[in-house]
């Protein structure tokens, strides 16, 4: 009986949960932009692709598949994100968990201090800056951004994993002559796969989900990421609702399969890096 | 004695050398900057406008000025930066040591903190630059925050409403956010459930969808005229509401609970893996003692988990302290702005106010809020990290 509660109250929370995502799945599928009127039930009425074709289907002026180019530099700057970010991200993070040397508690602060920086503050620095660089306008520009907000988040995870990871390990490497920076790539990182795997994913959605710098500093449609479109469908007066959410569920999808593949990593992944700080 | 007093000597004149290249570098760098404000305050403008029609705002457009060199301003950076060389003068000299001896560490290191100076830590100080410029970018010294802190009756914003709000915002979040995070982390963690796998999946889809699309679902759920919220409430026969009318009541339970379904998940997980690493015989033996579950839970769970779960709650506490996607785009801060939070104020005062040097000043309050929040917090974790050892 109480089993039996238990499991009552446990599908209801779920359900509650993935309610809303129902919800935008039935208007991705009523093949229209509007509403007759506000409905409650999040089975579908409808079955139409109509909404998905048309978001799918844009085409520029001269007739390119625009969503293509879109859709491929969406990939493009997370997975180079991704890469950036993890590569930085490793090296830093292996330093700080293993070494003790002179500025190590005030790079860790540093890490932590710039979570708290307000990214309106930065906004037209940011710009300036780019602007500086000549690279506004293109993908490196917003790589190395993305890259680079993600790495605090990166390295305290990162450090926290290698932390828990024994010492002897290493020493017996390093007895059998191993360089540091063998150990570090044959030893240390294999065995830190978990966090490894988080600390991507979250990287590949920081730069997946972003959309207000993308806006900001992309100005040729063909430049433009996925984030930046869904929010060309919600206007000031009028919201294509059934664009939107069909869009959504492109640009959703992707990262949804992500967290999937990796979540039997998450839950450690995660922990590791919370515990020690 | 004397070698001492020598030795004494010596750190003092150090001290005072490096005083000394601190104010040349940094009048230099002052003088720079305000040279450089010119291609902020010009393409702020043009940001400004991208911005507003990226989030779905009407544009308006800055007043021009010709910016100010700020010899007050060159003054108070080249002191600024006198006093933090001769502080930083002995760490510097052991840093430099350091790097001598062992090179690796810091070439290791040194992509991520180059970039993150570059792309952080350099727009943060110009944003620091531009809270003590006024509208004329004149440099005003300290007037933009005594705005802010001391409010006049012509001013339309109170600082201290908004910063109870976001207070209240900022609690009710985090502690909704642990309360189902930690009873679900409970329910799930035990090996007996079924189908466990599955409801952890599911339960993850809102970490996982794009905040700023989450947010734009919510506000149709609340929509007066078609949102499911009031659908809902005339099936159980009740009056629909205007959620996102007049009363700051229902907007502001709007944006919380868009944020309470948006940040669950993330104390879930940390809570999930804390408790797998709880070892199994320790609530064994809290067993053999005759502890029920409830006094295994305080005994034994709750000290565990408290080290996983600090570090994670000061960092969705910052999170949530500066979620501008959820109250800009829920509620948007109505009725009246009473909805905002600060951040959403700070965005405000630079797009609907076109007060750039006041949005600066606003987010470098929260800035020093966070940081002293954080910093008092910090001692707590360290108190609470002690429980392994």
């Amino acid at each position: 009986m109480r089993k039996a509660a238990r499991y009552l109250a446990l599908t209801i929370v779920v359900f509650l949960t993935i309610l809303p995502v129902l919800w935008v799945v039935k208007i991705a599928l009523s093949g229209s932009n509007t509403f007759q009127g506000a409905e409650l039930s999040p089975i579908p009425s409808v079955l139409s692709a109509s909404n998905f074709l048309n978001v799918v289907g844009t085409h520029d002026a001269q007739g390119n598949w625009l969503f293509g180019r879109q859709l491929l530099n969406s990939v493009m700057v997370s997975v180079l994100t991704t890469l950036v970010g993890i590569t930085v991200a490793c090296t830093a993070a292996y330093a700080f968990s293993r070494f003790r040397f002179e500025g190590r508690r005030a790079g860790l602060f540093m890490f932590l201090v710039s979570q708290m920086f307000p990214g309106i503050l930065m906004m037209v620095p940011l710009y300036v800056i780019m602007q500086r660089l000549h690279l506004l306008d293109t993908m490196i520009g917003l790589v190395l951004i993305y890259g680079i907000t993600s790495v605090p988040f990166s390295v305290w995870m990162l450090k926290g994993y290698f932390d828990t990871i024994p010492k002897d390990l290493e020493e017996a490497a390093v007895m059998d002559g191993a360089s540091p920076a063998r150990v570090f790539w044959s030893v240390v990182l294999p065995l830190s796969m978990p966090a490894v795997a988080i600390t991507a994913l979250f990287s590949f959605m920081t730069a997946w989900n972003e959309f207000v710098l993308a806006y900001t500093f992309l100005s040729e449609e063909t430049a433009f990421t996925l984030p930046v479109i869904i929010r060309n469908y919600v206007g000031e007066h009028t919201v294509q609702w059934g664009f939107f959410a069909a869009a959504s569920i492109i640009v959703s999808v992707p990262v949804v399969a992500l967290f999937f593949s990796l979540q039997r990593y998450l839950v450690g992944g995660l922990t590791a890096g919370g515990v020690k700080t | 004695m004397s070698a001492v007093f020598a030795l004494a000597r010596k750190t003092e004149m150090r001290r005072w050398a490096a005083g000394l290249i601190g104010a040349l570098t940094g009048g230099a760098a002052a003088f720079s900057l305000a040279m450089d404000a010119r291609a902020v305050i010009d393409s702020s403008a043009v940001i400004e406008q991208t911005l507003a029609q990226s989030l779905g705002a009407v544009a308006g457009n800055l007043p021009h000025h010709d910016p100010a060199t700020g010899i007050g301003f060159m003054v108070f950076v080249a002191m600024a930066c006198a006093v933090l060389c001769a502080l930083l003068c002995r760490p510097t000299a052991r840093l430099l040591a350091n790097l001598r001896d062992r090179p690796m560490i810091y070439a290791a290191i040194a992509p991520a903190m180059a970039g993150m100076v570059l792309l952080i830590f350099v727009p943060f100080f110009m944003g620091v630059y531009l809270a003590f410029l006024d509208n004329d970018r004149n440099f005003v010294g300290l007037a933009n925050f005594m705005e802010i802190l001391f409010p006049q009756g012509t001013s339309d914003t109170n600082f201290y409403f908004t910063l109870g709000v976001t207070v209240m915002w900022t609690v009710l979040n985090v502690v909704l956010h642990v309360a189902i995070g930690l009873a679900l982390a409970l329910v799930l963690s035990d090996s007996k459930l079924r189908g466990r796998a599955w409801y952890r999946v599911l339960l993850i889809v809102p970490w996982a969808v794009p905040n700023y699309i989450t947010a734009l679902v919510w506000k149709w759920i609340f929509n007066t005229q078609y949102g499911p919220a009031n659908a809902f409430l005339a099936l159980i026969g009740l009056n629909p509401v205007d959620w996102l009318g007049r009363s700051f009541l229902t907007n502001f339970a709007a944006n919380l609970v868009t944020n309470t379904w948006l940040g669950f998940p993330f104390m879930m997980v940390v809570a999930l893996g804390a408790l797998q690493s709880i070892p199994r015989d320790l609530y064994e033996a809290a067993e053999m003692d005759g502890a029920g579950r409830w006094a295994r839970f305080t005994n034994v769970t709750m000290p565990l988990l408290k080290p996983a779960l600090f570090p994670a709650i000061i960092l969705g506490s910052i999170w949530t302290f500066n979620m501008f996607n959820v109250v800009y785009l829920v509620s948007g801060g109505a009725p009246d702005n009473q909805s905002n939070i600060l951040i959403t104020e700070a965005y405000r005062a630079f797009r609907v106010l076109k007060n750039f040097g006041m949005a600066a000043a606003y987010s470098l309050i929260i800035f020093v809020i966070l940081a002293v929040y954080t910093s008092l917090t910090n001692r707590l974790t360290r108190a609470a990290e002690n429980v392994f050892e």
